[in-house]
């Protein structure tokens, strides 16, 4: 049975008119688990709970007390309907775990691999207990990966010219609301980090033209626990992301990056959110990324400051480089209070590429078409240099050709 | 005489709605270090970025002829690959870009073949060995956070990597102590000794061409040259200054 999706939506709704309050997705088709490998490292326990459409029946919720349960419980930042679609749809459970005081380098790599005619979902979970540390890699992909991402073409180096208005932009955005395809993907993954506890979470996402992804992450942090994550969406069709990070214990923190190259059509949702209630609790949210083509990016980011989150910090930044006139970039940064001891910071740099910067560069013989290439190429390095795991660095590199 | 590398025929060159050159007339011969000096706001780096093809400054006039070929149309990149150099006052922050990567780009855009890492990683230590630069900047991001004296020698790196035909050094010693000064000068001797490289250096001080020989000086004063000699007009300017000139 087809589902229709209303996910992303911003805590604290802005005029309607700005069409920026939520996503909607229709006609998600139903779902089976999707293609998974996994490598994983012997200190690192894996767990695989077998669902059947009776024990995954959304009236069933998992066993109170269990691990499943737990991880269940913590929201994810594209919001109940999300729930629901992994509910309603039968899929297996993988939680891997790392045992109190294990700090583990070599990280835990899940390959996953997409059909484009086989809508499909995968729920993840993981778990670090107390002083531990573990590292999960993820790259989504489909079956007949074409490694090579578009290049510019000649007349896409000018910049986005402000003119556009919101009902322009959603017109434009509705256009590719209704799945006319079958290339559906949807994956959840939630995340435990006890006290003390690192959690760095990497997912590289290089879907083939037309692909529609949802790629949903909750997480709970624990006291001085670290959650890092670094996102790159290379390729795909319309991508919706959605991160809610959960900062409830003290001096917890957040350190979240997100890369993007999207071109032709393709299109991008992001919500992002992180609850401050611990005191002296940190966040930060980095979203850099290139427009071409037709592309469009909404980017929701959220860091609210509860009652409790006492000396609190909380960042974001983004940096959009337009390289064509026909793309649609929105923002939406929110920062919400009520705590006063708290410090909150977002900013923002938008814009074609600097003059001064084009003719420095060129001065050194690079024609203008790879200055753009390599300025492109730049923001996902700037995002992937937080990669310690070599393997993924020329994954990436493989994908960006 | 020299075979003439570079030739500047009557050069008219307006910024926005100004014009700033008035009908500059000079000529570089291969090998040849030619000192470009004159007063803050004489129009000395808008030479310079004319020369190198900069779309906001718009040649009004005159022709631009490099080893015989006309580059008034030649875009900024084709001037580079043609063996022209120009080195930054103010370089430019590029997040992202190694320094390393950079210049290896730089050199493979400008052959168009690939370059041998090992041979470049060599090359490249020698030259930042030369330039006193720690080995480490060549894994940093393009000039940020670098200092002053730190982003003149990359410039200058560049040129020794690139080695082009002709350096025009918009004033390079600028902003930088003794101890720089003396290292940049030797980067570029090494520049001249390498590749037997032209040179136009533009400065309004004199303490980068203490250790050059320097073949023709010119003087620019209100977007015209006013006076041309040899490097005693340099001692004398370092002497006297330019009043002589303005009044002129």
């Amino acid at each position: 049975m087809e589902m229709d999706m209303t996910i992303n939506r911003l805590p604290a709704p802005t005029w309607n008119w700005l069409h920026v309050n939520e996503a909607s997705v229709k006609g998600v088709p139903a779902l089976q688990t999707g293609k998974m490998e996994d490598e994983t490292p012997e200190a690192i326990e894996k767990q695989v709970i077998r669902c059947t459409v009776r024990n995954c029946d959304n009236k069933k919720q998992p066993e109170a007390g269990t691990l499943s349960a737990e991880l269940f419980q913590i929201p994810g930042g594209m919001g109940t309907d999300m729930n629901q679609l992994m509910a309603e749809n039968p899929a297996d459970f993988h939680i891997w775990t790392i045992a109190a005081g294990v700090k583990e380098s070599e990280p835990v790599r899940l390959h996953f691999t997409y059909e484009p005619d086989a809508p499909a979902q995968n729920r993840i979970g993981i778990c670090a207990e107390e002083d531990s540390e573990i590292t999960v890699i993820m790259d989504f992909r489909g079956t007949d990966m074409d490694f090579a991402h578009g290049k510019l073409t000649d007349g896409e180096t000018n910049g986005f010219q402000p003119g556009d208005t919101a009902a322009d932009a959603q017109a434009v955005y509705n256009e590719s609301e209704n799945l006319e395809q079958r290339s559906f993907a949807a994956i959840q993954t939630k995340i435990s980090a006890k006290k003390g506890a690192k959690v760095h979470l990497v997912q590289i996402q290089n879907l083939p033209e037309g692909f529609t992804f949802l790629n949903d992450v909750g997480t709970d942090c624990g006291e001085d626990a670290l959650i890092d994550t670094v996102q790159v969406v290379l390729g795909g069709g319309d991508t919706y992301m959605g991160m809610r990070t959960d900062l409830g214990a003290r001096a917890s923190s957040l350190e979240s990056k997100v890369g993007y190259l999207l071109d032709k059509k393709e299109k991008l949702d992001l919500n992002y959110l992180a609850y401050h209630t611990g005191a002296k609790t940190t966040s930060r949210m980095d979203v850099s990324g290139v427009l071409r083509g037709e592309s469009q990016k909404l980017f929701r980011g959220t860091i609210d400051f509860r009652n409790g989150s006492v000396g609190a910090k909380g960042d974001e930044k983004e940096d959009v480089l337009l390289f064509s006139d026909n793309v649609i970039n929105r923002t939406v940064p929110l920062i919400l209070c009520e705590e006063e001891d708290v410090e909150g910071n977002h900013g923002a740099t938008i814009g074609k590429l600097d003059e001064a910067l084009l003719f420095y560069l060129s001065s050194r013989g690079i024609a203008e078409e790879e200055i753009y290439e390599m300025m492109a190429r730049a923001r996902i390095d700037a995002i992937c240099s937080g990669i310690a795991d070599e393997k993924t660095q020329e994954l990436v590199q493989g994908y960006l050709g | 005489m020299s075979e003439k590398l570079l030739q500047v025929k009557n050069l008219s060159v307006r910024v926005e709605e100004k014009e700033i050159l008035h009908g500059i007339n000079l000529e570089i011969g291969k090998g040849e270090t030619h000192v470009l000096m004159g007063p803050n706001g004489a129009g000395k780096s808008t030479l310079g970025y004319a020369l190198m093809g900069n779309p906001g400054y718009q040649v009004t006039g005159g022709q631009i002829l490099f080893d015989g070929n006309g580059l008034n149309e030649v875009s900024v990149s084709d001037r580079a690959k043609a063996g022209l150099f120009l080195s930054f006052q103010n370089p430019l922050e590029v997040p992202g870009i190694t320094l390393s990567n950079f210049i290896r780009s730089a050199l493979e855009q400008r052959t168009g073949e690939r370059i041998r890492l090992w041979d470049f990683r060599k090359e490249l230590e020698a030259k930042m060995e030369i330039l006193q630069m720690d080995k480490s900047y060549a894994k940093r991001d393009l000039n940020v956070g670098f200092s002053g004296g730190e982003k003149k020698k990359a410039e200058i790196l560049q040129l020794l990597m690139m080695k082009p035909q002709l350096a025009i050094l918009d004033e390079t010693d600028s902003g930088l102590d003794v101890d720089a000064v003396r290292t940049v000068s030797r980067g570029v001797e090494e520049y001249q000794k390498d590749k037997d490289g032209s040179l136009l250096i533009i400065t309004h001080s004199t303490r980068i061409l203490e250790s050059l020989h320097v073949d023709v000086t010119h003087v620019l004063v209100n977007g015209r040259i006013v006076a041309e000699g040899d490097a005693s007009l340099v001692d004398e300017i370092n002497e006297n200054g330019f009043e002589r000139f303005e009044q002129g």
